[in-house]
């Protein structure tokens, strides 16, 4: 269980604590974080790393998925420190790894009966339009909130983007052949902080993860696996 | 008079691309480029009519306009060329960030499990460690 962090001493501690007691092993990836996000995942149960310098979520996730091969876990989540993420959905997104029908799983904001928190009108219409560039396979691109086996960690840790992450690994991830599932995961509203993509980065956000799509379709999908 | 300022200047280009170089404030593989640079405004500034010749086989109505488009171009790549190292230097940096904060956690880790992580202080008291 990976929690890539970054400012979020007020919400990662009751995350971690609930992937501990899910029976899950926690890695918590501090950013470099200002506040004392690191003092507050240390819980027993959970591991953390602590960056020297900020590398983005790119970065942090990389390096929590570095270590996961290292320690030979056969099945990582991706949950956000923010809280967002309901500890208790886990088990949906681990079980078509588990029973083999998925390499790739992300948990969608948007498939079931929508229930929890969804973005704004004008960011689902962004999530949407780089939906449709990655061929409208995925709904919910831009989920924080994945699982994946350890075959995918390592072919996505050949050349793991650092700006753009979700939208960009998903697409890698469908583009190399890998079964991607996407089942409904209900988010909470974050508790605090504000979320990396605020409004007046909107559009920056999108047209450079569009890019990042488009440069990702030019790359060859065969890459090599290297831890 | 702007060939004797030209000349001047690659003069102390020259000049300085040396002593950077000596301090090891730049690279000898950089610094073969900046020489060169330096050698062509020098010649160019020393037989200025060059330009014209140049601009005469380009067609060019005004030849100093090819010194500056010129200069504009290499500038462009040069600039482009650094973009390309600082992205390079970038992905290094990550890397080993990431390798050291993962060997740290680990290290942190492995002291504790072996009980080593706890020095004893000069009053006796057992005080962990900076890990």
């Amino acid at each position: 269980m990976i929690v890539p962090s970054f400012n979020e001493a007020a919400t990662v501690g009751s995350v971690v604590s609930d992937v501990v007691h899910l029976g899950y092993d926690a890695i918590v990836v501090d950013d470099a974080s200002a506040d004392n996000t690191a003092e507050a995942a240390k819980i027993d149960g959970a591991t953390v790393i602590r960056l020297a310098t900020n590398l983005g979520i790119g970065g942090a996730v990389q390096t929590g998925l570095r270590y996961a091969l290292l320690l030979d876990y056969d099945y990582i989540v991706q949950v956000d420190g923010d809280g967002q993420h309901d500890p208790n959905a886990i088990p949906l997104l681990l079980a078509p790894l588990i029973d083999g029908t998925a390499d790739f799983v992300v948990g969608s904001r948007f498939m079931g009966t929508p229930q929890g928190y969804l973005p704004p009108p004008l960011r689902r219409l962004g999530i949407a339009w780089l939906s449709i560039l990655m061929g409208r396979r995925i709904r919910d691109v831009t989920s924080g909130f994945r699982a994946m086996s350890r075959q995918s960690a390592l072919m996505l840790l050949s050349d793991y983007p650092t700006d753009y992450p979700e939208p960009v690994t998903l697409l890698r991830a469908l583009r190399s052949g890998l079964v991607v599932k996407e089942v409904a995961a209900a988010m909470k509203p974050r508790l605090h902080g504000v979320s990396s993509i605020v409004l007046t980065r909107y559009f920056s956000y999108l047209t450079r993860a569009s890019l990042g799509l488009l440069v990702e379709y030019t790359v060859s999908s065969k890459r090599s696996l290297e831890p | 008079m702007i060939y004797r300022v030209l000349g001047l200047t690659s003069l102390l280009l020259l000049g300085a691309v040396v002593a950077l170089t000596r301090r090891r404030l730049l690279r000898e593989r950089h610094a073969t480029l900046w020489v060169g640079l330096s050698l062509m405004i020098l010649i160019l500034s020393v037989w200025p009519y060059l330009i014209n010749k140049l601009g005469y086989w380009l067609g060019v109505a005004y030849p100093p306009t090819v010194f500056l488009v010129g200069g504009v171009l290499v500038t462009l790549v040069l600039t482009l060329r650094l973009t390309v190292t600082v992205a390079v230097l970038e992905g290094k940096l990550i890397r080993l960030t990431e390798e050291q904060a993962i060997l740290s956690s680990l290290l942190a880790k492995s002291l504790a499990n072996t009980g080593t992580d706890s020095i004893v202080t000069e009053s006796g008291k057992a005080e962990s460690s900076a890990l």
